[in-house]
């Protein structure tokens, strides 16, 4: 599986005999499945439980070195390369999926591993996954050779990789990253795990809540002190005497400080919508604006709050900053067409680029796939309320799989620009704008539909930033970009079926969970809150989408009250947050109302655990330099984030086999 | 100036969320016409006792007069415009608690009730105000890094780029061993590249703005494909593989050239 250089020009007398270097092989490509295939599982778990996730290219490139370089003593940079872009190939694919599908967990439909749904939304992840990557390869003359934009993490994996004979060292920071990740995230998760004592009581392992670290009042009167550690966060506010309302809690996870700490100075964009909206915002409407209801304490101020104005208005910017990222893509639009149209017209193409006869093969079986996916769902609903109503199911599949096409097409080029940019894609923000347009047009009843193609779709920008990004590494070490995008191609449908597995484990350990009394799947009142999907859930019961319940319900022939209830959608609000969000991006940077949007409805201890890790990059790169920062910071953050990720999926593991 | 545009984007986000947050928070001072078909989506008022004291609960909360979903009705709004009234004249005091102003929040939006609405519209004129100071801040920036003018030295730094290359090339390839060569040869390339960075890669706003983008995207191209070839040498010199690492350097002096003389046909034609 080897394979020598296709690098023109005329070459030197050379040993003929010389083996092929090493680029291409089996070693590199089953190492790279294996690592995708470990963090894909982590990184689902992660994303689920802090609602962003994390890239793992800088992680793959690290373990890829270790282990080819370390291990086996006989990896070539150009081999690890090829390993890092397996393993970022069979990992990303999640980043799409845990956007996306926990909502139809949230609103009640099934999604068991015998149920056909599960099967055909895993079917439109694998196409999605297909077509990002076959829509983006044609673009990287242009952004990459053309913009040279800068891809942050895909240069810094390059920096790992061209550190020659660094390759064990780097392996080791890992494995200390990872082991403190673990160690210091088990006494969180622990209590999860119960057994029963003699009596038959139920008995939780002992966590950081056990050692009874409590301030001396009690707001909530619970008779109880409140505490200052609890099993899963820190309250830094209490400790330090901030007023009640003004929400200072750490959540205890070492992954959010290494996410945070491989961001670097970009997440302060992230930490700056989490302050506004919980340090600047709520105080002020509950001090001078009597914005909140009659009777709340001011310890109740930062989760009325966000619930009240703070989520609603994030998500509009959310939408708002993603149009606006639409609107000032426009030129990129076209120079990429230009881009694809002079690639056609070189005869077959410049022979390091994959021929436009492959691409076109895998983006019209991608097409045909998520045709397929799109009839078999739509086929269950008779939906009157969309555009596309009354017109036969063949038709209507057919209509929806073409715009979904087209706007996958769009979205991968936006995604990959903001990437190029940034290092930061507003996946959820185009996911949103995705779901509402697909139940606008196919139909507000069939939400299983339009989370359906909201998750091809999110895993195909997915895979365009991942693969554009992994292009970039290829260039800067000097990569065949055609063996890059063939070998992306064949392996990035694996992702979505491992991501999809790793959540239904996730359900069902939550729902052996013995404090979650309400049995819910995933969650708001589970150890996996998925707060992107919450998000995605307010918006979808905005526009009118259906729980199953309702569902059913209506199908039956109930009526549906019409009668205001006090809990209706602040539709203007969603309305003001997206003028906010597209105003924001005005000045420059248009994903900035995504950024701040999304932190102004996540939960505030993950952000500022996050923030403290984004600070302590810009400290360490100030002291020791950005360099030093890179090569030992990140490669230990990244320990701590793997730490975690994989301590949390062995607990849920025991959850399961514990709670039988 | 860009400090200046970003404090003020800053400042006008922070309002107009304040502003928005407002946007279902109605006065009870409107008639009772206006609040036909309205329910409440937040609790409101503060029940009192005979002394005029907030009613307390078990946990010590105090009690609103009106639920989540209760209707405006003008009992309703009697109830409590008589309670902002009585907290107005004889205002308690619980710690960790605010009290009412009379404000109330219903879950119908309109233009004519939200108060805020010309503070919200000052807000949005401040972010794009800021956003065009930023902007106006990027373009000057562009317009002098343009008129500084360097594409001579552009072309000087591809050309001794390709002399470099092609002198290492030699030099490598008369070697005896060829395998002790290549620590040289990886040393030499990252010098290389150093100065390109520098001296090409850094300037190409210059070019931006000098060149048609049909003929810049040409010339890029062309450069990429050279420095990808040298960026190969480099990585396969790292592993020992002087017969790859010596292949791709030959190409990438030659596609160097060919980024120069395209730069140059490039540069004649304007």
């Amino acid at each position: 599986m080897s394979s020598t250089s296709d690098a023109p020009g005329s070459s030197p007398p050379a040993d003929p005999h010389a083996p092929p270097h090493r680029e291409v092989t089996v070693a590199a490509v089953v190492t790279g499945v294996i690592v995708g295939t470990v963090m894909n599982a982590s990184i689902t778990y992660a994303a689920l439980k802090i609602g962003f996730g994390i890239g793992g290219s800088t992680i793959a490139a690290i373990i890829g070195f270790g282990v080819l370089r370390g291990l086996l003593r006989k990896g070539t940079i150009l081999e690890t390369n090829i390993s890092q872009t397996v393993a970022s190939a069979v990992n990303i694919p999640n980043a799409g999926i845990v956007f996306t599908v926990p909502v139809l967990f949230m609103l009640g439909y099934d999604l068991s591993i015998r149920s056909a749904d599960f099967w055909i939304i895993t079917l439109a992840g694998v196409v999605g996954a297909v077509l990002g990557c076959a829509f983006i390869i044609p673009l990287r003359k242009q952004m990459i050779e053309i913009d040279r934009l800068r891809f942050p993490t895909g240069t810094a994996v390059a920096e790992i990789l061209k550190s020659p004979g660094a390759g064990p060292e780097k392996a080791l920071v890992l494995l200390a990253g990872c082991i403190l990740g673990a160690l210091f995230y088990l006494p969180a998760g622990l209590p999860q795990i119960s057994f029963k004592d003699a009596a038959g009581d139920p008995v939780s392992l002992p966590g950081y809540g056990s050692l009874g670290w409590v301030a001396g009042v009690d707001r909530d009167g619970d008779g109880d002190h409140d505490p200052i550690l609890s099993d899963h966060e820190f309250n830094a506010g209490l400790l330090l005497g901030f007023p009640d309302e003004i929400l200072f809690l750490l959540a205890i996870s070492p992954l959010s400080l290494g996410a945070g700490f491989v961001t670097g100075r970009p997440g302060l964009m992230v930490l700056a919508g989490g302050v506004l909206a919980f340090f600047v915002i709520n105080p002020i409407a509950f001090n001078y604006l009597d914005l909140m209801p009659a009777g709340t304490a001011a310890w109740e101020v930062p989760n009325i709050g966000r619930s009240q104005f703070n989520r609603p208005l994030g998500i509009g910017m959310l939408v708002g900053g993603a149009m606006m990222g639409v609107v000032f893509s426009l030129p990129a639009m076209k120079a990429a067409l230009k881009s694809i149209a002079g690639a056609r017209g070189v005869g077959g193409g410049d022979a390091d680029e994959l021929g436009l006869k492959p691409l076109g093969i895998a983006i019209v079986a991608g097409l045909a796939g998520l045709f397929l996916a799109t009839v078999l769902v739509g086929g269950s609903v008779d939906d009157p309320t969309g555009l596309f109503s009354g017109l036969p199911n063949f038709v209507r599949g057919l209509l929806l799989s073409l715009i979904g096409g087209l706007w996958i097409w769009f979205a991968g080029i936006i995604i990959a620009q903001c990437t190029g940019m940034t290092d930061w894609s507003p996946i959820s923000g185009i996911a949103l704008l995705t779901v509402v347009v697909v139940l606008l047009l196919g139909g507000k009843q069939n939400v299983v539909g339009a989370v359906m193609i909201g998750a091809a779709l999110c895993v195909s920008i997915s895979c365009a930033a991942d693969m554009i990004q992994d292009l970039k590494t290829g260039h800067l070490v000097g990569s065949s970009p055609k063996r890059q995008q063939t070998i992306e191609l064949a392996v990035t449908g694996v992702g979505p079926i491992i991501t999809m597995l790793i959540i239904l484990v996730i359900v069902q350990a939550n729902l052996r969970d013995k404090d979650n009394v309400n049995k819910v799947p995933i969650g708001e009142g589970t150890n996996t809150p998925a707060p992107q999907a919450e998000a995605l859930k307010a918006v979808i019961q905005g526009v009118g989408g259906l729980s199953k319940e309702q569902l059913d319900e209506r199908q039956a022939g109930a009526e549906v009250s019409n009668e205001p209830t006090g809990k209706e959608m602040p539709y203007s609000l969603y309305g003001f947050g997206a003028l906010l969000g597209a105003l924001m991006g005005f000045g420059g940077f248009p994903g900035l109302g995504v950024l701040v949007g999304l932190s102004m409805y996540l939960p505030i201890n993950y952000i500022l655990t996050y923030g403290i890790g984004c600070l302590i990059y810009m400290v360490v790169a100030r002291i020791k330099g950005k360099v030093w920062a890179e090569s030992w910071g990140v490669p230990f953050c990244a320990g701590l984030i793997v730490g975690e990720a994989i301590t949390s999926i062995v607990i849920s593991g025991i959850v399961v086999a514990t709670s039988g | 100036m860009r400090l200046l545009g970003n404090l003020i984007v800053a400042i006008a986000l922070t309002v107009g969320v304040l502003a928005a947050a407002m946007a279902y928070q109605i006065s009870l001072d409107l008639p009772n016409d206006d609040y036909e078909g309205l329910v409440l989506t937040a609790a409101a008022g503060l029940l009192l006792d005979e002394s005029g004291e907030p009613e307390l609960d078990e946990k010590g909360r105090p009690s609103p007069v009106l639920e989540v979903g209760d209707p405006l009705t003008p009992e309703n709004l009697d109830v409590l415009r008589t309670n902002r009234d009585a907290l107005a004249d004889n205002p308690p005091a619980i710690a960790g608690y605010r009290i009412p102003t009379g404000k109330i929040r219903v879950q119908k939006f309109s233009f004519a009730r939200w108060g805020q609405k010309w503070t919200f519209a000052a807000a949005v004129i401040g972010m794009l105000l800021g956003a065009g100071l930023v902007r106006a801040s990027a373009s000057r920036q562009a317009v002098a890094h343009r008129e500084s003018g360097k594409s001579e030295d552009l072309l000087a730094a591809l050309s001794a780029a390709q002399v470099q290359l092609g002198e290492l090339l030699e030099q490598s390839s008369a070697a005896a061993d060829r395998h002790a060569q290549m620590p040289h040869v990886v040393a030499r390339l990252s010098e290389v590249g150093v100065d390109l960075q520098a001296n090409f890669v850094e300037h190409l706003a210059v070019l931006r703005s000098l060149l048609a983008t049909g003929t810049m995207a040409e010339v890029m191209e062309a450069y990429a494909v050279a420095e990808r070839s040298l960026n190969r040498a480099r990585s396969t010199a790292v592993d020992n593989d002087p017969r790859e690492s010596l292949a791709s350097l030959a190409a990438a002096a030659a596609q160097m050239g060919d980024a120069r003389d395209r730069l140059a046909k490039a540069l004649a034609a304007e």
